[in-house]
């Protein structure tokens, strides 16, 4: 296990049998994977890829059914392994008779702050969050990103070495969106891991150095998002000269500027028309949808 | 400071772990009553006990003539007139009774829909991992639930026995200390009882069959204490065995009801059985509920 790495996990599996039918739902197959300290890492995968049983493991909340998982070098599991971790849950559900202030203080008695530490505690996270001035509002009263907030004001409360966040913008108005970035986006600086999970890869590629992907439980790719989606190409638009139909613009792909090249002179020598030539880059939606189509022969 | 770790104010927590534990555990206590006073239905419940403790303070008056005749009046008309105080100390024992009686079988009833619905909200999906996620012991999390819930249903059957007694006392000058059976007695059967609806609520998830359980295992109780008549009547062995094991393994909320109108009235108590028989269920049923608990998926 790497002394550096914030989340490490081994051939991590989880099956889950459901009751009844006793069908056996594999949540997670053989899972390795090392998320370095001080890293932004997103975790992705379409709806039931096993996201979220990932996170549940590594927080003790579900048990793996083989493997191991250990979160800043303590087994997963045990619950002093979470003394120095912070967790945003997707869709959290937070009592609604509590106000913002009132939800932190009982998040950082939870977590054993007292006294002055958990009064400066919950000023700090409320100004991180720019909610001091809802903190004495019920939160029955709060809207979705108030709530989503509040939420990720909790998980930062006591210092965290890791934040894992489950859809943390989700609600969250395009302005708010950016406010929680530049939060994480400190926060990291100042070392603290960010483990995101979430299906918006427009925010996963703004925000994450490392991504993961997962889908049907098994890793499919792991890597840098810069290396990922570095794949640079260019993309030539043409029209041929001598059809019948109306003219159909013809878009076609190539890997370097020489290949590019042969083809407008070839278009050329044709008569066809040579509309746009761009220099083109594989997004990280391209890059994941290339990931989850590509064919698992243990996925049938 | 700053903590180099997160970048964050460093906020030591508590040193010690039990430290640590127990405040943790304070606070869950908290949030629970918290929990239970943001419910309509638990302010119904104080508000219930302090009508009758206001009735019994503004409406009944006893005048005793001389220390020997006294005349009870309820809204300023005459209800009663006795010959001696030992009458109106007998009265005041009755009155004591039926509002111990009363207590003991509304106070549960009530407490255990009320609690039942705080059990299993601590499983909703989004609020479990919240709490799970937190660094402490799931047992922890459940005997907070457990606490609280026992803490609000004791804190109102401590105003209304308290209050009541206070009243009637300083009003008859009969201070009949055996009323006072009643706290501890309700305040036990609603801790056995809360401790299946925790055991339920952590097997289903789901408040209302908590509730049910616990209220078929209430309505049981007074058939099933019919022993020696069962025994009599049922035509196999089998069955007969099974109606004892019944009998002998839940709650006995009849037995216990019956020994708080004995406790209460001042007269001796034969056998102690029903409250060390129900002290073993509640704790079986709470100590199978933290196994579950800490086993369970989420």
């Amino acid at each position: 296990m790497p002394d550096s790495a914030a989340i490490t996990v081994r051939n991590l599996t989880k099956t889950y049998v459901l009751p009844f039918s006793r069908r056996r739902v594999e949540a997670l197959r053989s899972v390795s994977l090392d998320v370095p300290g001080g890293s932004t890492f997103g975790l992705l995968g379409p709806n039931g890829a096993g996201k979220t049983t990932f996170v549940k493991i590594l927080l003790g909340i579900t048990r793996p059914t083989a493997g191991e998982a250990y979160l800043l070098g303590e087994l997963a599991g045990d619950f002093r392994s979470r003394r120095r971790v912070g967790y945003l849950p997707e869709g959290g559900r937070f009592p609604s008779y509590h106000t913002g202030r009132s939800l932190l203080r009982l998040q950082g008695q939870l977590a054993g702050l007292q006294g002055s530490a958990l009064h400066a505690g919950v000023d700090e996270v409320l100004d991180l969050v720019s909610m001091r001035p809802w903190q004495d509002v019920r939160l029955a009263r709060y809207s979705k990103g108030m709530v989503q907030r509040i939420g990720l004001a909790q998980a930062m409360l006591a210092s965290p070495s890791v934040l894992m966040l489950d859809e943390p913008t989700d609600g969250v108005d395009p302005v708010g969106r950016a406010e929680i970035r530049e939060v994480l986006d400190r926060l990291n600086h100042r070392g603290v891991t960010i483990f995101l999970n979430s299906h918006i890869l427009a925010e996963v590629e703004l925000f994450c150095r490392d991504v993961a992907i997962l889908h049907r439980g098994r890793l499919r790719l792991q890597g840098a998002v810069a290396s990922l989606i570095r794949q640079a190409g260019y993309r030539l638009t043409w029209q041929p000269s001598h059809s019948r139909a109306a003219p159909v613009p013809v878009e076609e792909e190539f890997p370097d500027l020489p290949s590019l090249n042969a083809a407008i002179d070839r278009l050329r020598v044709e008569g066809a028309l040579v509309m746009k030539a761009e220099r083109c880059q594989s997004s990280l939606e391209h890059v994941f949808l290339e990931a989850i189509q590509g064919e698992d022969p243990s996925d049938a | 400071m700053r903590d180099a770790a997160s970048g964050l104010a460093e906020r030591p927590g508590l040193a010690g772990t039990p430290a640590r534990l127990l405040l943790a555990f304070a606070a869950l206590v908290s949030d629970t009553v918290r929990e239970a006073f943001a419910r309509r239905i638990v302010w119904g419940i104080y508000g219930s006990s302090a009508f009758v403790l206001a009735f019994l303070a503004f409406v009944l008056e006893i005048d005793i003539v001389s220390g020997a005749k006294a005349t009870i009046t309820l809204f300023g008309q005459e209800a009663m007139s006795t010959g001696s105080v030992e009458r109106l100390n007998e009265f005041i024992g009755y009155i004591q009774g039926a509002i111990a009686a009363f207590l003991y079988a509304v106070s549960t009833f009530i407490g255990v829909f009320v609690c039942a619905g705080l059990s299993a909200a601590i499983f909703e999906a989004g609020r479990a991992e919240l709490l799970l996620a937190r660094p402490l012991p799931r047992g922890l999390i459940l005997l907070a639930r457990y606490t609280g819930s026992v803490l609000m249903v004791a804190l109102n059957v401590l105003l209304l026995i308290g209050g009541s007694y206070l009243i009637l006392g300083a009003k008859s000058g009969f201070w009949n200390l055996a009323f006072l059976w009643a706290i501890p007695i309700t305040c036990f059967l609603f801790s056995v009882l809360m401790a299946l609806v925790l055991l339920v609520a952590v097997v289903a998830e789901n408040a209302a069959v908590a509730m049910i359980v616990t209220f078929v295992a209430m309505v049981f109780s007074p058939i099933l204490a019919q022993n020696d008549l069962a025994i009599r009547l049922l035509p196999s062995q089998f069955a007969r065995n099974l109606w004892k094991a019944g009998y002998l393994v839940l709650p006995k909320v009849y037995e216990l009801g019956a020994m708080l109108l004995t406790l209460v009235r001042g007269d001796e108590v034969e056998s102690w059985l029903p409250v060390t028989s129900s002290a073993a269920f509640a704790a079986a049923a709470l100590a199978l509920a933290w196994l579950l608990f800490a086993r369970r998926d989420h």
